[in-house]
C-alpha cells in the first residue's frame, strides 16, 4: 500500500513539477541569449517566479520519494510505474498549458512510455 | 541559439552525467559500505565529494537541468519531454560499447521503440502558437492601448 502510494507520489509531484516549471519558465521569457548580464536577470526574475519555485519543489518531493520508494520496493516495478510521468505530462500540458497535442505527437509520447517500461524490465 | 544543438546538448549531458555517476558511486561504493558497517557516517561524505566521476556526473546532471530550463522557454513541454528521453537510447548505447555491459533483446527493442516515439514528436511543431502570440508586438500594444 505504501509502495503505491509513494509512486503516485512520484508520478503526481513530478508531472505537477514539470508543467509547474513550464509554466514559469514560459512567463519569465524565452532564454534567446547566453551573455551573462541577460543569464542573471532570467536567474533574477526565475528565483522571484512562484510557478518556477513551486514546480522546482514538486520535482523536489518526487525526488526524495522515489529514494525513499526504492530502499524497499524493487527498481523493475518503480521505473515502469514512473514511466506514466510521460502520459501524465502530456495530459497536464494539454489541459493546463494549452498547448497543441496532435495524434502525432501523442502516439510519439506512448511509444517513449512503453519503450521505457520495456527498458527497466528487459 | 537554435533548439536542435540545445536539445542534443541536454541529451548528451543527461546520459552522460548519470553514466558518470553510477560509474562514481560503484567506485567508492566498497568505502561508503566499511564507513556504515563501523558507523562512520561522517567518514562517507569525502570520498563521494572527491571521486572525480561524481562530480563530473553532478556537473552534467546540474547543466542539463539549466538546458532543461532553456528548453521549457523556447518550446512546448510534451515536446521536450518525449525528445529528450532520447538519454536512454545513448544511455544504452553507452553502457554496452564502452562499458561493455550486456544488453538484452528486449532492451534493444526498447532502444528501437523509443527512438521512434522521438522521431513522431521530433516531426512536429515544437511550440504551440497562441492567438496573442501570432500578432506583431506593434499591434499588441495598440490593443493594450485600446
Amino acid at each position: 500500500m505504501m509502495t503505491w502510494l509513494l509512486i503516485g507520489m512520484v508520478v503526481c509531484a513530478g508531472s505537477v513539477g514539470d508543467i509547474l516549471v513550464s509554466r514559469g519558465m514560459k512567463q519569465i521569457g524565452e532564454v534567446h541569449s547566453f551573455n551573462f548580464w541577460f543569464l542573471l536577470q532570467t536567474a533574477r526574475k526565475g528565483l522571484t517566479n512562484l510557478s518556477l519555485l513551486g514546480g522546482i519543489g514538486g520535482m523536489a518531493v518526487a525526488f526524495f520519494s522515489l529514494l525513499t520508494v526504492l530502499t524497499w520496493a524493487p527498481v523493475s516495478l518503480v521505473e515502469p510505474a514512473t514511466a506514466l510521468c510521460y502520459v501524465f505530462n502530456t495530459f497536464g500540458a494539454r489541459l493546463y498549458l494549452n498547448e497543441k497535442v496532435d495524434r502525432m505527437r501523442w502516439a510519439g509520447t506512448l511509444l517513449v512510455c512503453v519503450g521505457a517500461v520495456l527498458l527497466s524490465v528487459g | 541559439m537554435k533548439l536542435l544543438p540545445l536539445l542534443l546538448l541536454a541529451i548528451l549531458t543527461n546520459s552522460i552525467g548519470n553514466a558518470l555517476l553510477s560509474h562514481g558511486m560503484k567506485t567508492v561504493s566498497p568505502v561508503l559500505e566499511a564507513c556504515l558497517a563501523t558507523g562512520n557516517y561522517p567518514g562517507m561524505v569525502l570520498p563521494v565529494l572527491t571521486n572525480p566521476s561524481f562530480l563530473g556526473g553532478l556537473t552534467c546532471l546540474v547543466t542539463f537541468f539549466l538546458l532543461f530550463l532553456t528548453l521549457l522557454s523556447k518550446a512546448d513541454l510534451s515536446y521536450v519531454l518525449p525528445v529528450t528521453s532520447f538519454n536512454y537510447v545513448i544511455t544504452v548505447a553507452i553502457a554496452a560499447f564502452m562499458l561493455k555491459e550486456q544488453v538484452s533483446p528486449v532492451r534493444w527493442l526498447a532502444v528501437l521503440i523509443i527512438s521512434m516515439g522521438v522521431l513522431l514528436v521530433a516531426r512536429g511543431e515544437s511550440r504551440t502558437v497562441t492567438d496573442t502570440e501570432d500578432l506583431p508586438v506593434s499591434v499588441e500594444l495598440a490593443e493594450e492601448q485600446i
